[in-house]
Parts: C-alpha cells; structure tokens; sequence
C-alpha cells in the first residue's frame, strides 16, 4: 500500500552500539548521507492477461430438389430444411452444403444420422429402409461406410475463408419393387467443435 | 591500590599536555555538519484479478506485481486498478511502459493475435502509438491515487486466434528534482 515508507531510500534504523555513535556522527557528518540513495525509479508491474475462446460460425443450405444446386435453402445453427431425393437415380444427388469459420487452427466436424444413413419407412417393416451412402468431396472418410459418427479435422484458423463443404447422398441402384410403398426420411445432423 | 590507580592517571595526563597544543580564545574548532534528504518517491497500488471488479482487488507494493485479467469480450473502459504515488516533496513523473507496445499478445504475436488496448491513466489515454508514456505529478508531500482503465475495441473473436493474450505493462516514478 502507499501508505508504506519509500522503499528506495530506506535510512539507517538498525541498532546503534553505544559508544560508537559519536565518532560516526563526526566522520560522517561533513556533506555525506546517513541515508542508503533513493533507487532511481520505483515501479510496480501489472501482468495484463485476457482470452479468446475457441469458437467457430457455422451455417448451410438445404437444397429443396436433391441434385439442383442453384435454389438453396439457407439454413442457421438449430435449423432444419428437407430435401427431396430421387430414389429412381442412382447418381450422386447434393441435398446441401454447410460451412464454417473457426478461430482454431483444426476443428471436428462430425456428421451422424437420426436412422443411421438409412431412408426409413416406418410402416415398410423390413422393406421400408434404404441404406445410403453420405460423401463430401475431397473427404474420403465419409465415403466408404456407415459410420454413425464421423469427424475429421479441417484446416482453420483466424482469419481463414469460410470453407464451404457440399453434401452428397448416394442411394444407389434401388429395385422399387422390393421397397414397401411410403415415405422414407432420414435427418442428417451436422456439427461443429473448434479445437485446439 | 589508589595512589598507584592515581599515579597512572597522573603520567596519562602529562603525556597528553606534551602532545597537544594549547588552544587559545581566538581560536575555535569549527565542525561543519551538513546531511542530505533526497527526493524520494515510491509507487504502488491496488490492482484488480478481474477488470472492473474492485472486489478482487490486491495490494501491490513498490516493486511487485500482479496479474489483471480482462474481459476481452467487452468493449469501453475496464478499471483494472489504482495507481498511488507518494513523494516527500517536489514533483514526480510518473512512466507507464508496456512490453508489447500496448498490445495483447498471444505467443509471438502477429497477424490475428494481437489486440491492442489504449491505457487511461490521470485521464489521460495512452494508445499503442508508442511504448511509453509519461506525466507529471506535482502534489508536494502528498499521497494520492490515480485510477487506471484498460480500454479494448469491439473485437471480432474469428479473426483472432484462441488462446491467451497477455502484456506486462510497467509504472514507474522518478522525482523530479
């Protein structure tokens, strides 16, 4: 506290020996200090320290007609849009695309599905699913299974672009006839987690 | 056992009488004392664990330090603490250095991992124009305090990579005289 003595120019308080005191008074009196010198500077240091947290912006389309790119739907973090795919084309379809931006120099992504990379119908029984194939070109991790949890890392860091991903469902060569009759749905829930 | 302590006394007193000169009347001894107080100031404070929380507040004596952190999510001022200066006389220039130019770094700093902040101080702003600045004190043989705020801008956190950001900033008192 400032309350405290200067503690540059702290003065001779220790114990005196009796007798010895005058003789020091005249030596020592003629234009000299009894002080110790005052420290040039006194200072006092302030660490000043302050975090950014790990966070990443994250958003998409959802494109209403499977494998038509340019009418998409734009969706935010909590949404969900609905797209229609084409079970009669055995061709890569986009339903959408998401992207991110994160402040971390790698992030996980991981992609899972309420049915398990199934289209189901529920009143099909054992006719009414449709396992598919969910890609992400330029990944290859999602291409080959059903894995019901995916992540990777992607390169990003501050200031990187948003990198922008499309989302491709592959159901393959479907026979109609031995598919239950119905609607089949799946959801496909994307997420995104900064990571050092 | 007396006549011999006496006769001791008697030879050291005639030794003495040989051996110094008479004074005489005209002739004082004159010893001139002279001593000297210096101009002395010390520093020290009272500084915040977390800006603009008083509560957290810890003592730091000439020659400590302590640590404040910033809530780097809140832009305007931050009291981080109180700067109290006391000298026994004259005036006083009180310096406030920082390390890193008045930025924040983070590692090595660079591009997207440095913040800079503006320190205020006898309400007086201090950018990162330069390294250091300084101001006079000119209250004569008084104890007195000086708030300090810390003032980040409005930040956008994606251009700014995670982690922690720290710089040491440094007040330092000289008298004047």
């Amino acid at each position: 506290m400032i309350s405290e003595g200067p503690s540059g120019g702290k003065c001779c308080t220790g114990p005196r020996r009796r007798g010895v005191l005058p003789a020091v008074m005249v030596l020592t009196g003629i234009g000299l200090n009894l002080c110790a010198p005052a420290m040039a500077d006194d200072n006092v240091s302030i660490v000043t320290t302050g975090s950014i947290a790990p966070v990443c912006v994250f958003d998409g389309q959802v494109f209403p007609t499977a494998g038509i790119t340019t009418a998409g739907e734009p969706i935010a973090g909590g949404e969900t849009a609905t797209s229609l795919v084409n079970l009669a084309d055995s061709r890569d379809q986009a339903i959408g695309s998401y992207r991110f931006q994160c402040n971390t120099p790698a992030a996980a992504v991981t992609i899972t599905t309420l049915n398990d990379f199934k289209l189901v119908n529920p009143a099909g029984g054992p006719r009414g699913q449709i396992p598919y194939l969910l890609k992400i070109p330029g990944l290859s991790q999602l291409a080959g299974g059903f894995t019901v949890t995916t992540a990777y890392l992607d390169a990003t860091g501050p200031g990187v672009p948003f990198t922008e991903r499309l989302l491709l469902v592959d159901v393959g060569t479907l026979n109609l006839f031995r598919l239950a009759p119905g609607v089949y749905s799946d959801q496909v829930v994307v997420t995104i987690q900064a990571s050092q | 056992m007396k006549r011999l302590r006496f006769a001791s006394w008697a030879i050291a007193l005639a030794a003495c009488s040989v051996s110094l000169t008479p004074l005489s009347a005209q002739d004082p001894l004159g010893y001139s004392l002279a001593s000297q107080v210096p101009t002395l100031c010390t520093i020290a404070g009272d500084v915040y664990a977390s800006a603009g929380e008083p509560a957290t507040s810890s003592s730091v004596a000439a020659g400590g330090s302590a640590t404040v952190r910033v809530n780097l999510d809140q832009p305007g001022l931050q009291e981080i603490g109180r700067i109290g200066v006391e000298c026994n006389g004259g005036s006083a220039t009180v310096t406030l250095a920082s390390d890193n130019g008045f930025r924040l770094l983070t590692g090595a700093g660079g591009a997207n991992r440095e913040i800079p902040f503006t320190i205020t101080i006898a309400g007086t702003p201090v950018t990162n124009a330069s390294t250091q600045t300084s101001y006079v004190e000119d209250q004569i043989g008084k104890s007195f305090r000086r708030e300090l705020f810390i003032t980040v801008g409005i930040l956008n956190f994606l251009l700014l990579a995670a982690g922690d950001y720290t710089d040491t900033l440094t007040l330092s008192v000289i008298p004047n005289s």
